[in-house]
């Protein structure tokens, strides 16, 4: 990718992230739903939920091969070699603070074997699992177009990093 | 060699409550998350469960994990020798040469071995991470009757020559496999 | 897919980009680190201590990249004996559990439907003051209107108690009577004090429905199965792991324990067998008691017990010829109406062969004094006595008694009760008979949950406050769980800064008393001072190096042990009328008590019916813990043991459906394990299951509650609930 698409993607990622959020009156709006009906939706999906959090938005929680806490621990130290600073106040784990990550190295136009190594490392099983979750729970729409878009992201990433020929120096 | 460890556990079954804090510190402290899945485990607590009938009841616990043999029936069967013994006494496994084929799984007369959901195989390393800083395996310290002592059974003085010196009746588990297990159990 | 959702993909063709998100302004959980916080981070070790169940257990936490890898123990910290069982070790999980409570939440829809919005702490504070002091004024300004209820095991509750304390209720109520009042009575009565139990040098123990191996208490667990050269006689209508590692298990008759020590009185004291000396001068009422056990032979015994007359003999000859020889005097006690009378029993085997204050034996408990946090009281001139006060000879005023309140204030006699606040006790789940307590949550008008968890009590409340976990606070030091022969002092260091939105016990009750005022209209915030930091420094501000310590090791102790001896020597003084160890008590009989234990027997609970006991898991603490992960996978659920043969003739086999029917309307459905482990006229099942609350995944909707089966009764002394009065039927379904 060229630097200006990375930009795009970047800033595209950081509104998906901002769809993430706790809903405001403008997005139930948006959703044809009252604000307070919206807003227990979304506590259903990702905060305390019949059955427990239907779409638990924490990577580690759909990790197939991976303890949740390595994983965790893991990308955290990715962030920091990297001199990222994640919120302590959101397990590493945390979706949307994860694709800020993804984000920031892209903004940062960040070099080839990194991004690999990042998208390689930590966004492997788990986007699917969090869009399959929203498939099947989410009655808004909203959260599962963006897991989804999240997903199809990932991908052009993926392909954009094949194409690109190894650096030798 | 003067200095060559032997690393060797010996227990005392019969402090065992079954508590299951030896379960649950090892998959803390080695990042296991089983999943559910009741094979995927380095250490395991057999238990005879109760036996007899009311009210003439009996029941007892043994842990276990992997012997660490002195002849591991484990190494050979390896087709690309993943599996091999260290210095130490302590089996590992190369996971970026195991190819998965299970066939050490399937040999261990213990069951100390699992695959891993990476599809490689895995057992206990007796923490070689925390022995290498001078600590004991997260499964002896954790304990809260002190079932496991761990120690250089090639060092006269260390606590584990000594307790097998005091019971010469300690057994290994599956003498008959020729295995030369270094868990030793002295009840 | 819903109606809405159509709506929105229909809405929304031309992609997301047509929401007009228009506030992205950047990063919001992303920013550049500085070098040198990132070197900072990599690994590194906080000393600390757990808070799964009551024993404090000192820890070193692993954390790497600012993530909790590993709660290893210390091997320094001697009540623990060096240990961290499978709950402690498991707790590392407890902050990054993705059902924790996060931010504060105010319910929406109906109670318990389970709909929320979130709030700032501000709106939770106004939106409860609001409601609570519209009913203060409804019921004319008293506060009594208001239940508080806590739940002990960290210093926070102390701010929790002071809270109510100013507030202006009396209505306090903790965990006790759910669990130790009767014994706390029964040896109180007896000794003076609720002891500790020198195990460690006893070699013969007697252990009457104490579950040792699987309800861990420091150093007591470690001492009693470490060394197996001990002789351990366990009386329990189960057989449990404790039973297992016993060198003899007799399925003792539930309710009839009572029986059991009179005997052991008469065998002991017919033959002459108890320490004449020491009874002489140190006992009161030898001579009555004497009398008194006569009628109480090893033959009439065994058809109470089903124990064999010539078994119990022997025990009490071995008893009484053994130095050291204890019956231990468990902790959970709360199990038939006669409790507070076999607890006196049992302390009373003890004292006539001269265990009080002797090693092996029964040594008051000693504990390392800290500063007290002091505060200023708030008085109101219309404040009413506890709800429950005439119902309990013995009430504890902090603890109340659980079963006599909750019927009280259901029926609002002889004041109403319009709202509770409820600091992390789970009482949906641990109170018997759940249906008595939804009963009283429908005539709440507001009900506060603090709390960690979606427990089924936070399901249920109007406004769930989010607790920081033990792993991201700091507790100050106390002795706490961790008083004893070896007494010393744990703290707790936040291993992670808080996650979520979440506060402290003090800085949520701080927060909240800014919106009361006292009668002179003071806002409540002012009843307090300092904060943690200080109350840590001035707790141990007499104990020069102590905070250095805590601070390395997670503990302090100035190496000081329980003094044994010196309340024999007089050097201390029994705390009891007579100041003597009262075999016969003046105090029980004024009080319109026996004044000796004295037998009566169980009612007979009829054919083909069962009696429910409770008991514990070494994997779990009460109703804390099922949802676990790394627990929860070796108890997916419970299941309820029915005794082998009594199975059979019933056509019931493990993994059949049955469902269990109690006398007062209580009814559960759990799968069967038919097992050789249980008396034929008992059942048994694990506590922590059948949640009400979806909240906690793992347990909603496996096994069956403990709370909907127990039926509530309680008895007036100590105002224990019983927890052995429960009488079921079973039907395969």
């Amino acid at each position: 990718m060229i630097n200006q698409e990375r930009q795009e993607v970047a800033q595209r990622l950081l509104e998906l992230v901002a769809l993430l959020e706790y809903p405001t009156p403008e997005i139930a709006e948006r959703c044809d739903l009252g604000c307070e009906e919206l807003e227990s939706r979304y506590i259903r999906l990702f905060v305390n939920n019949l059955g427990g959090v239907a779409a638990p938005p924490y990577a580690g929680c759909f990790l197939e091969k991976q303890d949740r806490l390595g994983f965790m621990s893991a990308f955290s130290g990715f962030c920091l070699e990297h001199g990222m600073a994640i919120d302590p106040a959101q397990p590493p784990d945390y979706i949307p603070m994860m694709m800020e990550v993804l984000a920031m190295h892209l903004s940062d136009d960040a070099q080839r074997e990194t991004l690999l190594s990042l998208t390689a490392d930590f966004y492997r099983d788990w986007p699917k699992g969090f869009a399959a979750a929203l498939q099947e729970h989410d009655d808004v729409g909203i959260y599962v177009t963006v897991a989804d878009e999240f997903c199809q992201i990932l991908q052009k990433i993926d392909a954009e990093l094949a194409a690109i020929p190894v650096r030798s120096n | 060699m003067a200095n060559k460890k032997l690393w060797t556990i010996v227990f005392d079954a019969d402090k065992c409550i079954d508590c299951k804090a030896c379960d649950v510190a090892c998959k803390r402290e080695n990042g296991i998350d089983a999943k559910g899945n009741q094979d995927v485990r380095r250490n395991w607590i057999n238990t005879t469960g109760v036996v007899g009938t009311y009210p003439n009841l009996k029941q007892s616990f043994q842990p276990e994990q992997c012997h660490q043999c002195g002849n591991p029936p484990c190494v050979p069967v390896c087709p690309v020798e993943a599996t091999y013994a260290k210095d130490d006494g302590v089996v590992v496994i190369d996971k970026d040469v195991c190819i998965g084929c299970t066939l050490c799984v399937i040999e261990c007369p213990y069951e100390a071995r699992y695959m891993t959901e990476n599809d490689t195989a895995d057992k206990c390393d007796f923490c070689a991470h925390r022995v290498a800083e001078g600590k004991v395996p997260a499964c002896v310290d954790t304990c809260p009757t002190k079932v496991r002592v761990f120690g250089d059974m090639n060092d006269p003085n260390s606590a584990v020559a000594k307790l097998l010196k005091a019971n010469p009746n300690a057994k290994v588990l599956h003498p008959e496999r020729g295995t030369k297990p270094n868990l030793h159990y002295i009840s | 897919m819903s109606i809405t959702r159509r709506k929105f993909l229909k809405g929304s063709a031309a992609g997301l980009g047509c929401l007009g998100i228009s506030s992205v302004t950047g990063f919001r959980y992303v920013s550049k680190a500085h070098a040198e916080e990132l070197a900072a981070q990599k690994v590194k070790y906080v000393a600390s201590s757990c808070a799964i169940c009551t024993n404090k257990c000192v820890f070193r936490g692993q954390v790497v990249n600012g993530v909790i890898k590993r709660l290893e123990p210390q091997p320094e910290f001697a009540k623990g004996r060096g240990m961290m069982c499978a709950r402690g070790n498991a707790g590392a999980w407890t902050p990054y559990d993705p059902d924790r409570v996060k931010y504060p939440m105010i319910r929406t829809g109906k109670r318990g439907e389970g709909k929320w919005k979130k709030a700032t702490w501000e709106e939770a504070y106004a939106y409860i003051a609001e409601k609570t002091n519209k009913v203060v004024e409804e019921e004319g300004g008293h506060r009594s209107c208001i239940g508080f209820v806590s739940s002990e095991g960290t210093y926070h509750e102390h701010y929790w108690n002071q809270f109510r304390a100013v507030f202006g209720s009396p209505n306090s109520l903790r965990h006790p009577t759910l669990c130790l009042s009767s014994v706390i009575r029964g040896f109180m009565a007896v000794i003076g004090t609720y002891p500790s139990v020198d195990v460690i040098n006893s070699p013969f123990i007697i252990l009457a429905g104490a579950d040792r191996a699987e309800s861990i208490f420091t150093p007591d667990t470690m001492d009693m199965f470490s060394d197996r050269s001990k002789k351990i006689i366990c009386l329990d209508p189960r057989f449990t792991k404790t039973a297992a590692k016993s060198t003899k298990w007799y399925p003792i008759k539930p309710g009839t324990d009572m029986a059991f020590a009179l005997a052991m009185m008469n065998v002991i004291i017919g033959e002459g067998l108890h320490d004449k000396a020491y009874v002489d001068k140190y006992a009161h009422g030898f001579e009555q008691l004497t009398k008194h056990v006569k009628q109480y032979t090893p033959e009439w015994a065994a058809q109470e017990t089903e124990i064999p007359a010539q078994d119990i003999r022997e025990i009490a000859r071995e008893f009484a010829g053994t130095p050291g020889a204890v019956f231990y005097p468990g902790r959970r006690s709360s199990w038939q109406g006669n409790d507070v009378e076999t607890r006196r029993a049992i302390a009373m085997v003890n004292v006539i062969v001269g265990n009080f204050d002797r090693k092996g034996g029964l040594i008051p408990s000693v504990a390392i004094p800290t500063a007290n946090y002091f505060y200023e009281p708030a008085w109101y001139t219309n404040s009413r006595p506890r709800l429950e006060e005439a119902d309990v000879t013995f009430l504890n005023p902090r603890d109340g008694s659980w079963i006599p309140w909750r019927d009280r204030a259901i029926k609002g006699d002889p004041y109403a009760i319009r709202g509770l606040y409820i600091y992390k006790q789970n009482v949906v789940a641990s109170l018997p008979n759940r249906n008595k307590t939804m009963e009283l949550f429908d005539k709440m008008d507001i009900i506060v949950c603090v709390d960690t968890f979606m427990s089924d009590t936070a399901w249920h409340a109007d406004v769930v406050l989010p607790e920081t976990s033990y792993l991201e606070r700091l507790d100050p030091p106390n002795g706490y769980g961790v008083n004893g022969i070896e007494p010393t002092l744990t703290i707790r260091q936040p291993l992670i800064k808080p996650m979520f939105d979440t506060r402290s016990g003090f800085e949520i009750v701080t927060g909240l008393a800014r919106y009361f005022e006292d009668e002179d209209g003071f806002t409540l915030d002012e009843y307090f001072e300092g904060d943690v930091e200080s109350h840590t420094r001035d707790a141990v501000a007499d104990y020069p190096g102590a905070l250095e310590m805590m601070k390395e090791k997670g503990f302090f102790t100035d190496g000081r042990t329980a003094p044994i001896g010196d309340y024999l020597s007089g050097k201390k003084a029994i705390n009891t009328p007579t100041k003597k160890l009262e075999l016969y008590s003046d105090d029980f009989k004024n009080r319109g008590f026996d004044p000796m234990p004295t037998y009566k027997k169980p009612a007979d609970i009829g054919a083909n019916k069962f009696r429910f006991v409770v008991g514990r898991h070494a994997i779990h603490t009460q109703s804390m813990t099922a949802a676990f992960p790394e627990l929860n996978w070796h108890m997916p659920e419970n299941t309820v043991w029915i005794n082998a043969a009594k199975a059979k003739s019933m056509g019931i086999k493990s993994g059949d459906m049955v469902q269990l029917k109690n006398r007062t309307g209580g009814d559960v459905q759990i799968k069967a394990q038919v097992t050789e482990g249980i008396r034929p006229d008992c059942v048994y099942y694990a506590n922590g299951y059948g949640s009400l609350s979806k909240g906690q995944p793992l347990v909603y909707g496996k096994g069956a509650s403990q709370a909907q089966i127990l039926e509530a009764h309680f008895e007036p002394i100590s105002g224990n609930a019983l927890m052995h009065e429960t009488i079921v039927e079973i039907r395969k379904v």
